[in-house]
């Protein structure tokens, strides 16, 4: 049966609604979500509202959880003071807008959904905030997947879809105890693991203004990376009616992130 | 009566002696063309016209004379043979400053630089003279002559001075050659006491490159004055990315001094007829004490600017004076090693 997964919404309806549709025209009724439904866009409130009203079992982002709980990371987050600030100020602007009853719903959102060996999470199993980046280090992406019990693991955040197969996973161990001469050696081999990053339904960032998920097929293992293009003006009108920065509209439009990806994209806040 | 030089006798040799491509000497006549608006040099007062750029020394409109040599006549216009003093025009962006710099650099002798204040045309808005182009050109020509300088004694300068004066002018001149300066330009020129004896307009005259020569209709200008601002270069590169591809209207054209915190500054520059930047480090690095004190200006050019959303964006860019001394306190303790400031 062929499932979707969804990530990254960023208050986005129009790319939120042409998702939904395309997904709703191949019949599909299991949809899931990783999170970050608020945060640059112009309308957090009416996607928290259209995800609750169709039920998507959906875990929480990183914006998702800054909004609930404040802005807890150091400007290490950001590439730039021109990213904080502007990160800063979307911030306050959903904190602000965004009803109680919707905040609410963030702050149930579970940080991580499994199904069977299927894990669906925003950042990666560790952290909300941390990116899997596809050219990440292989052992470290083996890691992420093997330790959290998954076969493929489904993750958003980097905005940037990707299937990326782990073969070949090999692990040698030599151990040496103290005072003896011999060594015992282990090798595990690992099966395939994969993940499956789910791209951006409203803040692209690969290279077109084209809203992106993914459709899984659990009978045959399968996944499809989908654009699905979408009206952008109508949500670069609302940003600018709701008096977000034009330059939101300008970046959205043309298909660049609200926000620049950090230089050390590996790098995760401890604070 | 007013004089203009008309070109005589090319020759082969290039100005320099160097071999410059495309550029070749001009020896000049003195012929007597009234020219509208330069008005009659002041003859009689003080100094009478002196032609600053040049060696200072009176030529009189010798018909016969081809050569360096002065002569003096009570009522004529005073020039030498010996002087190179060119008006160089263009519209925005083609090149200009670029130009002057290479030709400066190749050039053996001293050099001297102005730019004068660009006339607007009808829907074309003339950027103001920011003194940017002057600054970068200073930095990389230490020994530039400004030839604004009050204080600067022309007459006592070498005769193998060089001295180029930069106009932005959006139309090609309707005749080539010092009879085509613009009126409004030449009353700049005699404000300054100048007068040149070649113009060379970008687009019209050969020995000027071509390329980025554009034709415009209508043009709008809007400038930003960074003294003593410093950016963060992480920001500066992500404004500079949107401003250069029209996140705040329909730009053609940006330059800008910018400073970084580590004392560096960046002579940023566009074009849309280019495909990048380009981002030229001046050598001087200011001392890692508090704010730079060098000219920092931004200059944009283009069509329905979005002055108010670019200055928001600068806002966000620019470093407060806590995280500036952040940055410039470790720099302080190799500061002799890293800096040098003229």
């Amino acid at each position: 049966m062929a499932h979707a997964v969804i990530s990254c919404l960023h208050a986005n309806l129009a790319a939120f609604e042409a998702v939904l549709d395309d997904i709703d025209q191949q019949g599909i009724e299991t949809i899931t979500c990783l999170g970050d439904l608020v945060g640059y866009g112009p309308q957090p409130n009416e996607v928290v509202e259209l995800v609750r009203e169709r039920a998507i079992p959906t875990c929480q982002g990183c914006w998702d959880e800054d909004i609930i709980d404040g802005l807890n990371a150091c400007e290490c987050s950001y590439p730039s003071q021109l990213a904080e600030r502007r990160g800063h100020l979307a911030h306050q602007w959903t904190a602000e807008r965004m009803t109680d009853e919707n905040k609410a719903f963030l702050a149930s959102l579970p940080t991580s959904l499994r199904r069977d060996r299927l894990l669906f999470v925003h950042g990666s199993p560790n952290s909300q905030h941390e990116y899997l980046l596809p050219n990440m280090d292989a052992f470290a992406a083996l890691e992420r997947v093997e330790t959290a019990g998954a076969e493929t693991l489904f993750c958003g955040h980097t905005h940037q879809p990707y299937v990326r197969e782990l073969r070949n996973g090999s692990i040698h161990v030599r151990l040496q105890n103290a005072g003896s001469h011999s060594a015992g050696e282990h090798e595990l081999n690992l099966p395939m693991r994969r993940i499956v990053n789910a791209g951006s339904v409203g803040e692209p960032r690969h290279g077109s203004t084209s809203a992106t998920y993914v459709i899984h097929n659990d009978a045959t293992d399968e996944v499809e990376i989908k654009e699905v293009s979408y009206d952008v003006g109508r949500t670069c009108q609302a940003i600018v009616e709701a008096g977000l920065p034009p330059v939101f509209a300008w970046r959205l439009s043309h298909g660049f992130e609200y926000a620049e990806q950090a230089e050390d994209a590996s790098h995760v806040c401890e604070r | 009566m007013d004089f203009a030089l008309t070109p005589i006798e090319p020759t082969n040799q290039s100005l320099d002696g160097g071999g410059q491509e495309g550029i070749k000497p001009v020896m000049m006549r003195m012929i007597p063309i009234p020219i509208p608006g330069l008005g009659s040099p002041p003859i009689g007062r003080g100094h009478g016209w002196r032609l600053r750029g040049l060696s200072g020394r009176r030529v009189g409109p010798t018909p016969n004379d081809d050569h360096a040599n002065s002569t003096q006549s009570a009522n004529s216009l005073v020039v030498t043979t010996m002087s190179k003093t060119w008006l160089i025009s263009g519209p925005p962006g083609c090149g200009k400053t670029t130009w002057i710099l290479n030709t400066m650099q190749s050039h053996p002798g001293s050099c001297g630089y102005l730019r004068l204040e660009g006339c607007a045309d009808e829907g074309l808005e003339q950027a103001p003279d920011t003194g940017i182009d002057l600054a970068f050109l200073q930095d990389q020509i230490p020994q530039l002559r400004d030839l604004t300088d009050p204080h600067l004694d022309l007459a006592s300068q070498p005769d193998d001075l060089l001295a180029l004066i930069e106009v932005p002018q959006f139309r090609p001149p309707k005749e080539s050659g010092l009879i085509g300066i613009d009126p409004r330009v030449k009353a700049q020129l005699e404000a300054f006491q100048l007068l040149p004896d070649r113009h060379l307009h970008f687009g019209q005259d050969p020995e000027l490159p071509k390329r980025d020569t554009l034709e415009f209709s209508k043009l709008e200008s809007w400038t930003i004055s960074l003294h003593k601002y410093v950016w963060d270069p992480s920001s500066l590169n992500s404004f500079w990315f949107e401003l250069v591809n029209g996140a705040y209207g329909d730009v053609y054209r940006a330059k800008a001094l910018m400073n970084l915190p580590d004392g560096r500054a960046f002579f940023c520059n566009w074009m849309m007829t280019q495909d990048g930047s380009q981002f030229l480090p001046l050598q001087a690095v200011a001392p890692p004490n508090g704010r730079p004190t060098r000219v920092s200006e931004l200059v944009v050019q283009g069509k329905a600017l979005d002055a108010v959303g670019a200055q928001s964006t600068i806002d966000d860019c620019l470093l407060n004076d806590a995280v500036l001394e952040m940055h410039q306190a470790p720099l302080r303790d190799r500061q002799p090693e890293l800096t040098h400031s003229r």
